[in-house]
C-alpha cells in the first residue's frame, strides 16, 4: 500500500514538473513573440537617445544620438547630435548594408553590425530590428526569478555567423515576454557583456526598451547606459534613410 | 509515513535542479535586485514627443553653429644621404586652425563654409601667397527640390572614388590622395552636385566649373550611379570636359568577413598628364589617340581585442597607373605617378590607450624604390603626443624615391594643445 502511495507521489511530482516546465519548442515560439512585439512593423520609430559611457581610464562621455527605425524596410539611421566634434557622424542601415558616414572625409564606408557603436559597450546591432527567432535556436529553457519578476531563462545559440554574439542567455518575463537581462558570450564561451533592460515603453502591442545598460565583463568598471526619450511612432519620410539626408545634416 | 516523507524529500532533492536553476547564482547579484527588485512599472505607454525629430538636425535654434579645430606641432629631425654621405638637420613646424560655420535659417536650406589658416603668416619672407595662409576649403549651400533631388552648390569636396591610398577613379577633386597621409581632406572644385536617391541606389550629376573657366564650354560634366548588390556597392561614372581626355570609371566596395575590400578602374581616351623631359625645358605628353586604363584594389580591417585596449588597423593597396611615364623623362606632376605599378601598406598597433606603433610602406614596384616609415607614438594626456619616427628610402640613385640617393631620417615630433571645438 505504502509503495503505491510512493509511486503516486513521484508521478504527481513529475506531472507538476512537466506542467510547470516549458519546452524548447515553446521557447523558440517565445523568441518569435519577442521579435513580433519588438519590431515596429506597419509604423516607424524615432527617438532621442542619451548615451553615458563610463570607462575607468577615460572617464565619462555623454553622447546624444537620434535614432530612426523603419523595420518594415530593414532600415535604420543613427545620427550623433552631441558632442559637437562628432555631430553628423551617422550609421545608415539599408537591408544588408551598413554605412558609416564621416563628416570630415565626407565619405561613406561599409561597416558591420557587430562593431561597437561609437566606442561604447553598445554594438550597432543593438539598434536594429529584433531577429532572435531567425538568428538563434533555443538550447535550454527553464523557469526562475529575476528580482521580483518571474522569468524564463533561455540559452540560445546562433544559427549563422552574422550575429554579434554566438551564444546568449536571456531572462524573459513570463508575463509580457520582455527581455530583462542577457548575458552575451563569445564563440569560446567567454562572457563578454551583460545587458540589462529595466524599463520599456509601449505603443499598442509594440514595446521598446527605454533604458539599456551594457556592462563590459572584461574590463571592470566599464559600462554604457542608454536612455530613450522623445519617442515618436509617427511615419518617417523615406528621404531620412538616404545618403543625401545624412550629408545634409552633417557639419 | 516517515518513508513517504523521505521519498518526497528525495524526489525534491533530485528534481530541484530540473525545476529551476540556482537562483542565487543567476539572479542573486545586488545589481539584479537593484534593477528588478522594486515594484516600479516596467512598461509605460509611449507619450508621443512634440519635437519634430526629422527636422531636429536640419535646423538650428541659434541659426548658426561655429566650430573648428586647432593644431600645433614641432618636429626636429636629422637626415642622412646614405649615397652621398651628407647629413642635414630639419625642423618642421605646423600651426594651423580650421574654422567652419554651419548656418541653417530653415530646414530647407543650409549654408556651410570652412577655412584653414596656417603658419607662417609672413607672405614676403616665406614666399607664401595670401591664399596659402588663408584658404577656403569649402563654401556651399544644400537644398532640395521636393525632397526628391538634393543639390549642393559651391566649392565642395566630392565623394567620388573608394580607394584609400590611391584613387584613379577620383576624376573630380582638385587634389589627390597623399599616400603618406590618406586621411587628409581633399580639396574639391566649384561645382553643382545633384543627388537623386533611387531606393537603396543613388544617381549623381555634377557640373564643375574649373578655376580657369572663361565661358560655359569650359565647364565639365560628370555622372555617377551607385548600385547596391547584396553587401557590395558598385559605382559607375563618366567625366567630360571640352579639351580634356574623357574618362569613365567603375568602383566596387564590399566586405569579406570583417575585411573591407575595394577596387577601382578608370578608362580614359587620351591623357592630360605632362612630364618634364631630361633637359628640364620641354614637356612630353602622352599620346591622345589611345585609351589608358588604370586600376587599383585593396583591403583594410580593424581588429579590436575586446579584453584589452589593444587593436590592429591594417590597410594595403595595389595601384596600376596606366598613364605611367616614359622612362626617359622625369615626371613633373603629379610626382607620385611616376611608373606603372605601386603599392602601399600601413599597419598600426594600439598597444595601450597611450602607446601605439605603426609602419607605413609606399613603393614603386617597377624600379623597386620606396619609402618605409616605422614610428612609435606616446600620448600621455589628451592634449600632448610625441612621435618618434624613422624615415628611410631605398632604391638606386635616379629611381623615383631615391632621385638624389637613399635617405635615412629620424625625427621626434611633439603635438601640443590640439583641440576640436
Amino acid at each position: 500500500m505504502n509503495n503505491k502511495k510512493n509511486i503516486l507521489l513521484v508521478i504527481l511530482l513529475l506531472t507538476m514538473v512537466s506542467l510547470a516546465a516549458i519546452s524548447v519548442e515553446e521557447g523558440q515560439l517565445l523568441l518569435t513573440k519577442i521579435d513580433q512585439q519588438s519590431n515596429f512593423e506597419g509604423t516607424n520609430l524615432s527617438a532621442l537617445m542619451t548615451m553615458i559611457a563610463e570607462d575607468p581610464d577615460t572617464g565619462i562621455e555623454k553622447t546624444k544620438v537620434l535614432q530612426y527605425r523603419s523595420d518594415d524596410d530593414d532600415k535604420f539611421l543613427l545620427l550623433i547630435q552631441e558632442p559637437a566634434v562628432k555631430k553628423g557622424q551617422g550609421y545608415l542601415l539599408i537591408e544588408d548594408n551598413l554605412w558609416f558616414y564621416d563628416p570630415e572625409s565626407r565619405k561613406f564606408s561599409h561597416t558591420s553590425l557587430k562593431d561597437q557603436f561609437n566606442n561604447s559597450d553598445a554594438n550597432n546591432s543593438d539598434f536594429n530590428a529584433s531577429s532572435l527567432a531567425k538568428d538563434y535556436v533555443v538550447r535550454t529553457i527553464s523557469e526562475g526569478t529575476l528580482g521580483s519578476y518571474a522569468v524564463y531563462v533561455i540559452e540560445v545559440e546562433a544559427t549563422n555567423n552574422e550575429v554579434t554574439y554566438p551564444t546568449q542567455k536571456l531572462w524573459v518575463t513570463r508575463q509580457g515576454n520582455l527581455i530583462l537581462k542577457s548575458e552575451d558570450y563569445s564563440a569560446g564561451g567567454r562572457l563578454m557583456r551583460t545587458s540589462y533592460y529595466p524599463s520599456y515603453a509601449k505603443a499598442g502591442e509594440k514595446v521598446i526598451p527605454t533604458k539599456m545598460i551594457f556592462v563590459d565583463e572584461l574590463i571592470k568598471g566599464k559600462k554604457t547606459t542608454i536612455t530613450l526619450g522623445d519617442i515618436s511612432v509617427k511615419p518617417i519620410s523615406a528621404t531620412v534613410f538616404t545618403k543625401a539626408y545624412v550629408e545634409r545634416v552633417n557639419k | 509515513m516517515r518513508k513517504n516523507l523521505l521519498v518526497f524529500i528525495l524526489c525534491l532533492l533530485i528534481l530541484t535542479p530540473i525545476l529551476a536553476v540556482d537562483e542565487e547564482a543567476l539572479f542573486g547579484s545586488s545589481f539584479d535586485d537593484d534593477l528588478f527588485g522594486g515594484d516600479d512599472f516596467l512598461v509605460e505607454d509611449i507619450s508621443e514627443t512634440e519635437i519634430d525629430l526629422e527636422q531636429l538636425m536640419l535646423t538650428d535654434e541659434a541659426g548658426i553653429t561655429l566650430g573648428g579645430s586647432y593644431s600645433f606641432s614641432i618636429t626636429p629631425g636629422w637626415s642622412w644621404n646614405l649615397d652621398n654621405e651628407t647629413d642635414t638637420g630639419t625642423l618642421a613646424t605646423d600651426l594651423s586652425a580650421k574654422l567652419f560655420f554651419d548656418a541653417r535659417p530653415s530646414a530647407d536650406i543650409r549654408v556651410f563654409g570652412k577655412a584653414v589658416i596656417s603658419y607662417p603668416f609672413d607672405e614676403v619672407e616665406n614666399k607664401r601667397t595670401f591664399s596659402d595662409i588663408l584658404s577656403i576649403k569649402e563654401l556651399f549651400s544644400d537644398f532640395s527640390i521636393h525632397d526628391r533631388l538634393f543639390l549642393r552648390v559651391g566649392k565642395q569636396t566630392l565623394n567620388w572614388g573608394v580607394g584609400y591610398f590611391f584613387s584613379p577613379a577620383d576624376l573630380l577633386n582638385l587634389s589627390e590622395i597623399d599616400p603618406s597621409d590618406p586621411d587628409k581632406e581633399l580639396e574639391g572644385p566649384l561645382s553643382v552636385k545633384m543627388n537623386m536617391p533611387l531606393g537603396i541606389d543613388n544617381l549623381y550629376g555634377y557640373v564643375i566649373v574649373p578655376e580657369d573657366a572663361k565661358d560655359i564650354t569650359d565647364a565639365a560634366v560628370a555622372v555617377k550611379y551607385e548600385k547596391v548588390i547584396g553587401k557590395s556597392e558598385l559605382g559607375f561614372g563618366a567625366y567630360y570636359r571640352n579639351g580634356q581626355a574623357p574618362a569613365a570609371m567603375v568602383t566596387l566596395s564590399s566586405g569579406i568577413g570583417d575585411v573591407s575590400v575595394f577596387g577601382e578602374g578608370m578608362l580614359s581616351y587620351g591623357s592630360d598628364k605632362k612630364y618634364l623631359k631630361n633637359d628640364y625645358s620641354t614637356y612630353y605628353e602622352n599620346p591622345d589617340d589611345r585609351f589608358y586604363f588604370s586600376a587599383t584594389a585593396g583591403a583594410n580591417f580593424t581588429w579590436n581585442d575586446k579584453e584589452s585596449d589593444r587593436s590592429v588597423t591594417f590597410a594595403a593597396q595595389y595601384y596600376y597607373n596606366g598613364e605611367g611615364t616614359n622612362l626617359n623623362t622625369v615626371i613633373l606632376m603629379p610626382f607620385q605617378n611616376n611608373g606603372y605599378h605601386y603599392g602601399a601598406t600601413s599597419v598600426s598597433f594600439m598597444l595601450t590607450k597611450k602607446v601605439s606603433v605603426g609602419l607605413f610602406w609606399y613603393g614603386n614596384m617597377e624600379d623597386l624604390s620606396g619609402l618605409v616609415k616605422p614610428s612609435i607614438t606616446w600620448k600621455p594626456v589628451d592634449a600632448v603626443s610625441m612621435t618618434l619616427g624613422l624615415n628611410g628610402t631605398y632604391g638606386d640613385i635616379g629611381d623615383e624615391f631615391t632621385m638624389v640617393g637613399r635617405m635615412l631620417g629620424v625625427s621626434l615630433g611633439f603635438t601640443l594643445g590640439e583641440a576640436n571645438f
